[in-house]
């Protein structure tokens, strides 16, 4: 947020002054071209082959001298010249506020637009355009880059029109796809939220009646596991009548059909892709949002570590640390992470499970057996290694 | 550090520069028609200086300067909406970034969730733009923008000139590639380009292709004299190249003489273009793509029977590009139960089967009420529920 403000900050002074300067330029003109149309008139009054007098020819000298220096002013002086500074300065606000050359903390990104590895990037990149419903930039792109191998249609696209109808507020589409699939859905929100889109839709087109009509309907069956939510979109349904006032804050966002349509929209993605065991992110998508995340920390790690010594690490091609990737940003597999070793299991050194249940890798282990006895780091209870046995966590 | 400052430099940067372009454009509007101006009014003067002028022909005068001074009026101000007119691009982008800043400092309500996931859709399809423009899928590129509406928040209209130019150079033309050279000359000078010198260079070849040799001669005399000391040994191939016939099997001449070199050029302007706009070398896309992978990536991603659907480093394309890749660096295990995907924690503990396979106990207690007994996911085998035990993961 600071770094937008910052910037903003110098670029709202620099639009502020040139405009000012607009204003200011075409008034100073208008007032020569006026100035001069004045002299005009004034020698041609009485006849256009009348000689000068002394103090006609004055004034023009004068006119002609006002007029060359003050334009010549406007271009050479502190007129528009002045605003380079204004300008450079947003310039220079960009760059102090926000990294030039991220690239720089991802050596490995160059390998990714070589001739190898960019068919696969690109390949990708055109299954996620044929994802999103996109298929016309997905042909424009599949021709222009020359990619083979990659299915036009997919399971996925379907479901993204149907959400992509819901941010626009239609839920009928999500509707008869949810309708079909009742039996599967029933613990779910998605068909109550939907229905809720549905009966304030019909409430803004056709009125509170319909809208009612509809709810008595639809609504009884979710009544148990929605109730309050319920309740607050009845509530709502007061505001919907035309001429009636501001909604208070917590009916606000029922009323909002393009905020409801694309809370809906997200809701239903999540759900359909759980049921139809899809991932609701394409790969591509899934990784940039993860890429994203570890970027900052990767400047924010590199800018302190800028002793030499440590720069070193950095010809070691690992991420140097661990980045939490939130909620919905990573964490696809289970990890398994030694607690002795604080590493990674691998194949060649797997999690083995303790006969008192506590969990160590096959290293670990290996390390803290003394002949044929073992004892748990965790507990006093001592053992064979022997007894302990390989699990598996995915 | 957030992902705003660590990613979005070139989303102002581009238009700042356009901007600073447009700001030395109007400077020089300002300079000519400031001296147009003048000139008119030192003729005013010395007319006024003559014996015998007439008021008449003072007013002709005067009538062009008038008609000097309407024109700097309508180019200055014409100059100075442009100049705000870019700046406008600069100030849209900064209040897009904004929208995001603001949901990240908000309170996490799901709706401030879906606008945030709004957002980085649109990041995710700005990213694909860039990408597209920066390796030449014009086509593709104002198709994804035009689709989603992201034409003020992607280059797509600053880089037309560049599609042109490669279309020209593409059917062998070089003039507008020329053009671009000379409206940009100081900055590619200061990049150290050698794009003229390689057009250059190409007009002669092809004047040797149709054995215009003495013309060729005539060329290089005009425009080869004048080139860095580091660039004799390209003239003096071009040179020799005078005296072998045009089909020619002596290197270099041969490969001179190829029509690949072309597309060479092509290339080269792609790059100096970018070059010239963007201070970072690699687009966003793969820069976050790498990293992105880097960090979701798992020992588990390469192996068929622990691969997650939802994983973009297990799923093909990505995962070959994936295995070229270091793992994440893990110290503390993360994980999820592999029936229900949800974490396993003191909530949801994780329970071995007697084959060694580990999942959530909630999961399992689920599976019991509705089957009787636990049937491994990954293996079928039957067991009973107490033989299941507790695994302690520190």
């Amino acid at each position: 947020m600071d770094s937008c403000l910052g910037v903003e900050q110098d670029l709202d002074k620099a639009l502020s002054k040139f405009r000012s300067l607009n204003d200011n330029s075409s008034k100073l003109l208008q007032n020569m071209i006026d100035q001069v149309e004045e002299v005009r008139r004034e020698i041609t009054k009485y006849s256009n082959d009348a000689q000068l007098s002394p103090a006609q020819t004055m004034l023009i000298n004068d006119l002609a001298a006002t007029v060359k220096t003050t334009t010549a002013q406007m271009s050479t002086g502190n007129y528009h010249r002045e605003l380079h500074a204004t300008v450079s300065r947003v310039g220079k606000s960009i760059d102090r506020h926000f990294i030039a050359d991220y690239a720089s903390v991802a050596p490995k990104a160059e390998s990714f637009c070589n001739d190898v590895n960019r068919p696969i990037m690109e390949q990708a990149i055109a299954q996620h355009l044929y994802r999103q419903g996109l298929e016309d930039v997905g042909d424009a792109f599949v021709s222009e880059a020359n990619i083979t191998g990659v299915e036009r249609t997919c399971t996925f696209a379907l479901l993204q029109r149907c959400a992509a109808a819901l941010a626009e507020g239609d839920p009928s589409a999500a509707l008869n796809w949810a309708e079909r699939r009742a039996h599967e859905l029933h613990n779910s929100p998605l068909p109550f939220t939907l229905h809720r889109m549905q009966a304030l839709k019909l409430a803004r087109e056709q009125g509170v009646g319909a809208a009612i009509e509809y709810a008595r309907r639809q609504f009884p069956l979710h009544a148990a596991r929605h109730e309050r939510a319920l309740q607050a979109a009845v509530c709502a349904l007061a505001w919907c009548t035309p001429g009636a006032g501001p909604a208070p804050p917590i009916y606000q966002h029922l009323l909002d059909p393009k905020a409801l349509g694309a809370e809906a929209a997200e809701l239903f993605i999540k759900e359909a892709c759980g049921l139809l065991r899809l991932a609701p992110l394409s790969p591509l998508a899934g990784a940039v949002l993860a890429g994203a995340r570890v970027l900052p920390a990767l400047h924010d790690i590199r800018s302190k570590m800028s002793h030499p010594h440590v720069i070193a690490a950095w010809s070691d091609d690992e991420l140097p640390f661990e980045v939490d990737l939130g909620e919905d940003g990573g964490g696809y597999h289970s990890v398994f992470a030694c607690p002795i070793l604080r590493q990674q299991a691998s194949e060649q050194n797997p999690p083995m499970r303790l006969l008192c249940g506590h969990v160590i890798s096959r290293d670990a282990l290996n390390k803290l057996a003394m002949g044929a006895k073992l004892k748990c780091p965790y507990c006093p209870m001592e053992q064979s290694p022997a007894e302990a046995r390989q699990i598996y966590f995915s | 550090m957030n992902e705003i400052r660590s990613l979005e430099h070139s989303t102002l940067k581009v238009p700042y520069e356009v901007f600073n372009k447009r700001y030395r454009n109007a400077q020089r509007v300002f300079d000519v028609e400031a001296r147009h101006v003048g000139t008119v009014a030192t003729e005013v003067d010395n007319a006024t200086k003559k014996q015998g002028v007439t008021s008449g022909e003072i007013d002709t005068l005067l009538g062009g300067m008038v008609e000097k001074l309407t024109t700097m009026k309508r180019k200055a101000s014409e100059a100075i909406a442009e100049e705000v007119q870019a700046a406008y691009v600069c100030k849209k982008r900064l209040e897009h970034l904004k929208e995001q800043a603001a949901a990240l400092t908000e309170p996490s309500t799901p709706q401030v969730k879906t606008s945030l996931n709004q957002w980085r859709k649109v990041r995710l399809d700005r990213m694909l733009v860039e990408y597209f423009l920066r390796n030449g899928y014009y086509d593709s590129a104002n198709k994804l923008a035009d689709a989603r509406g992201l034409r003020e928040l992607t280059n797509v209209d600053i880089y037309t000139v560049a599609a042109e130019v490669e279309a020209e150079l593409n059917s062998q033309r070089t003039a507008r590639c020329l053009q671009w050279c000379a409206d940009n000359k100081s900055k590619l000078r200061k990049l150290n380009s050698t794009m003229e010198f390689k057009i250059r260079i190409q007009e002669f070849i092809e004047l040797v292709r149709e054995d215009k040799r003495l013309e060729a001669v005539k060329y290089a005399k005009k425009h080869f004299s004048t080139f860095e000391e580091d660039q004799l040994k390209d003239i003096q191939h071009c040179m020799g190249m005078l005296a072998f016939p045009k089909d020619t099997e002596v290197e270099p001449y041969r490969s001179l003489l190829q029509p690949g070199r072309w597309e060479g050029l092509v290339k080269q302007f792609r790059w100096e273009h970018s070059r010239l706009l963007h201070p970072a070398r690699l687009a966003a896309l793969p820069v976050a793509l790498q990293l992105g992978l880097a960090a979701l990536n798992t020992p588990m991603c390469y192996s068929a029977a622990s691969r997650v659907a939802a994983c973009p480093a297990c799923q093909p394309p990505l995962a070959t590009l994936a295995a070229t890749l270091p793992h994440a660096h893990v110290s503390h295990s993360r994980l999820l139960c592999r029936i229900s995907r949800a974490p396993l924690n003191e909530h949801n503990h994780p329970m071995v089967l007697p084959n060694g396979q580990v999942y959530g106990e909630k999961a399992l207690k689920e599976m019991m009420k509705e089957h009787g007994s636990i049937i491994c996911p990954k293996t079928k085998e039957v067991f009973c529920m107490k033989r299941v035990e507790k695994v302690y993961v520190m």
